[in-house]
């Protein structure tokens, strides 16, 4: 992607108003699959999507482009969406950090292999959607987007230490939420 | 160890399968446009740029509306600045309301209360401030 960001960026500021459309349609699917991942919701996913760009139009001016702009939108999306979900107060629901061993996860692996495309592709966008929504929104940044720790860092605004163990936590949890949503019987004939 | 490590490595493996399987998903078709509609709303930096309560030029009235009457007290004629001498100014302190408030006695704890939060309130206004700010800094 090219990031000729900073250009929009500065006709936007000196009144250009219609640049912003560049902005919002280069970066409005990547915004709003993140608000999907969080709030599990289209409707309101849309909605804060919406509202993360309407935020960074007001606040463009605060932009000093230390960061990459997309850094920064992620940012106030994600803020964005932290203060949804709090609004909304709806409980998520936990999932355990278990320990699997080479063996178990290797097991999980081919068994998602050896299903029917379609089916596989189902079985993962359950398992996404029972995610819960941090792990969610730093999974997508880490493989997705492919961002640095210290990129993720920024966005979530943790240190990169915390955002490694935080990874390390939400690969268990998705192999445990993998592992309920496999048929035992599946699994058990890959093992 | 390095067991763990082998671990880790599928558990990345697989977590990367999954997510990157997931394909990017589109608003609704409308979406730009609806975005552009309240903007057309919003003038840019509303909300970050903020205009002096008291401009330069208040500031500099004030300034010199002070240094004036300073120099006035100090060289001029004070009695005739205050000539009007008909006026009982004793009514601001002798009234009625004053004489029923001076009832009222406050513990010096309730003083002290009432000091402290006003004090803390205070203090807590530009930390709110900073901490919003922050939000949209990076």
């Amino acid at each position: 992607m090219t990031t000729n960001d900073q250009v929009y960026i500065d006709s936007i500021l000196n009144g250009d108003t219609n640049a912003f459309t560049v902005l919002v349609e280069r970066y409005k699917d990547l915004v709003f699959s993140l608000a999907l991942g969080m709030m599990k919701h289209t409707e309101e996913a849309e909605e804060v999507a919406q509202d993360t760009f309407i935020k960074v139009y007001k606040s463009l001016g605060k932009f000093k482009g230390d960061s990459k702009f997309s850094t920064w939108i992620y940012r106030v999306a994600y803020n964005t969406c932290l203060d949804r979900l709090k609004k909304n107060k709806r409980q998520q629901h936990t999932v355990e950090i278990n320990e699997y061993t080479e063996h178990q996860v290797k097991t999980l692996d081919n068994a998602l292999d050896h299903l029917e495309t379609k089916e596989r592709e189902e079985s993962i966008q359950e398992c996404l959607a029972l995610l819960p929504s941090n792990d969610r929104f730093i999974l997508t940044l880490f493989y997705f987007e492919e961002l640095s720790l210290e990129e993720i860092a920024k966005v979530v605004g943790l240190k990169a230490n915390h955002v490694k163990v935080k990874l390390f936590r939400s690969r268990k949890k998705l192999a445990t939420i993998l592992k309920a949503n496999l048929d035992n019987e599946i699994i058990e004939s890959y093992a | 160890m390095h067991k763990h490590k082998h671990t880790d490595q599928h558990l990345d493996t697989l977590a990367k399968k999954m997510i990157k399987a997931d394909p990017l998903k589109s608003p609704s078709v409308d979406f730009t446009a609806t975005i552009m509609k309240q903007i057309e709303q919003v003038s840019i930096g509303e909300t970050t740029l903020y205009t002096p309560l008291i401009s330069k030029k208040g500031w500099f009235g004030i300034i010199a509306f002070l240094v004036g009457l300073s120099v006035y007290m100090i060289f001029g004629n004070v009695e005739s600045l205050f000539a009007i001498e008909a006026l009982d100014y004793t009514v601001l302190s002798n009234n009625k309301l004053v004489n029923a408030l001076s009832e009222i006695k406050f513990s010096k704890t309730l003083t002290y209360a009432i000091g402290f939060f006003g004090l803390v309130f205070f203090i807590q206004i530009p930390l709110m401030k900073s901490v919003m700010n922050k939000r949209l800094e990076l």
